[in-house]
C-alpha cells in the first residue's frame, strides 16, 4: 500500500479528533452533527491506518498484490462498466420519478395542513428536480462533443 | 452471438479464471461471452483474437441477415 494512504488515514483521524474535541468542549446546537462528523473521520481513519500496516506486512504483500490486480480488473472490466452505466441511468430515471411523486405527496400534505412548512420542502424538491434534468442534459451535450 | 471462445480456451487447458486474468477481464465477463449473453467490444474481440492466434471471424460467428452483403 502506498504511503499516501497512511497520510490520508492520519488526516481523517486528526480531523475527526479535532471535531470531537470541539463538540466536547463547546456547547452549541451543532454538537450532535459535530460528533457525527467526528465519527466519519475517526472510524475510516483508523481503518485506513490499520489496513496500511496489515497489508504492508511481508507475509501479506503477495496477497495484497493479487487483491490489487483483481480490483483493477474489476474496475476496468467492460461488462462491469456497461452495467454500472446502465444501472446509473435507471437510478437517474427512477430518481426523477420519485422526486415528482414526492412533490405531489408533499403538496397534498401541505394543502391538507398535515405538515407545516411544506412550501420550503416543495421549493427544495422542485429545485432538485430542475437541477437533475438540467445537469443530465449538460453532461449529455458535453459527452456528445467528443463524437463530433 | 455464437462463438468458439470456450472451445479454444479448453484446447489450451485453461479455466475461465486464468483466461480472464490473461485477457484482463473478470471471470463473469468470460462466462457471459462464452454463453453468448454478452458480445465483447471490438477492442476486447481483438485481444481475444490475438490471444488465440485466430481471426475474429473464426472465433465469433456472426449470423448475417444478408441485407447488407454485396452479391
Amino acid at each position: 500500500m502506498k504511503k499516501s494512504n497512511l497520510i490520508t488515514g492520519f488526516i481523517y483521524l486528526i480531523a475527526g479528533v479535532i471535531l470531537l474535541l470541539i463538540a466536547i468542549f463547546t456547547n452549541t446546537k451543532l454538537d450532535s452533527l459535530l460528533c457525527g462528523f467526528a465519527g466519519v473521520g475517526i472510524g475510516p481513519g483508523l481503518m485506513i491506518i490499520f489496513k496500511y500496516f496489515y497489508w504492508n506486512k511481508p507475509e501479506n504483500k503477495k496477497r495484497y498484490q493479487e487483491k490489487s490486480e483483481k480490483e483493477a480488473i474489476e474496475l476496468h472490466d467492460e461488462l462491469n462498466i456497461k452495467l454500472r452505466d446502465k444501472s446509473g441511468h435507471y437510478a437517474y430515471v427512477y430518481g426523477i420519478i420519485v422526486i415528482c411523486f414526492s412533490i405531489v405527496v408533499f403538496s397534498i400534505l401541505g394543502q391538507l395542513e398535515i405538515i407545516t412548512h411544506s412550501g420550503i420542502i416543495l421549493l427544495y424538491l422542485g429545485a432538485y428536480l430542475i437541477f437533475q434534468l438540467v445537469i443530465g442534459r449538460i453532461i449529455y451535450n458535453h459527452l456528445l462533443k467528443r463524437y463530433r | 452471438m455464437k462463438n468458439r471462445v470456450e472451445e479454444l480456451r479448453k484446447k489450451l487447458g485453461m479455466n475461465q479464471e486464468d483466461f480472464a486474468k490473461a485477457i484482463k477481464v473478470s471471470r463473469q465477463t468470460v462466462s457471459s461471452i462464452e454463453t453468448g449473453k454478452y458480445n465483447p467490444s471490438l477492442e476486447l474481440a481483438f485481444v481475444i483474437s490475438d490471444f488465440f492466434g485466430e481471426s475474429i471471424e473464426n472465433i465469433f460467428i456472426h449470423e448475417r441477415s444478408g441485407e447488407n452483403e454485396k452479391e
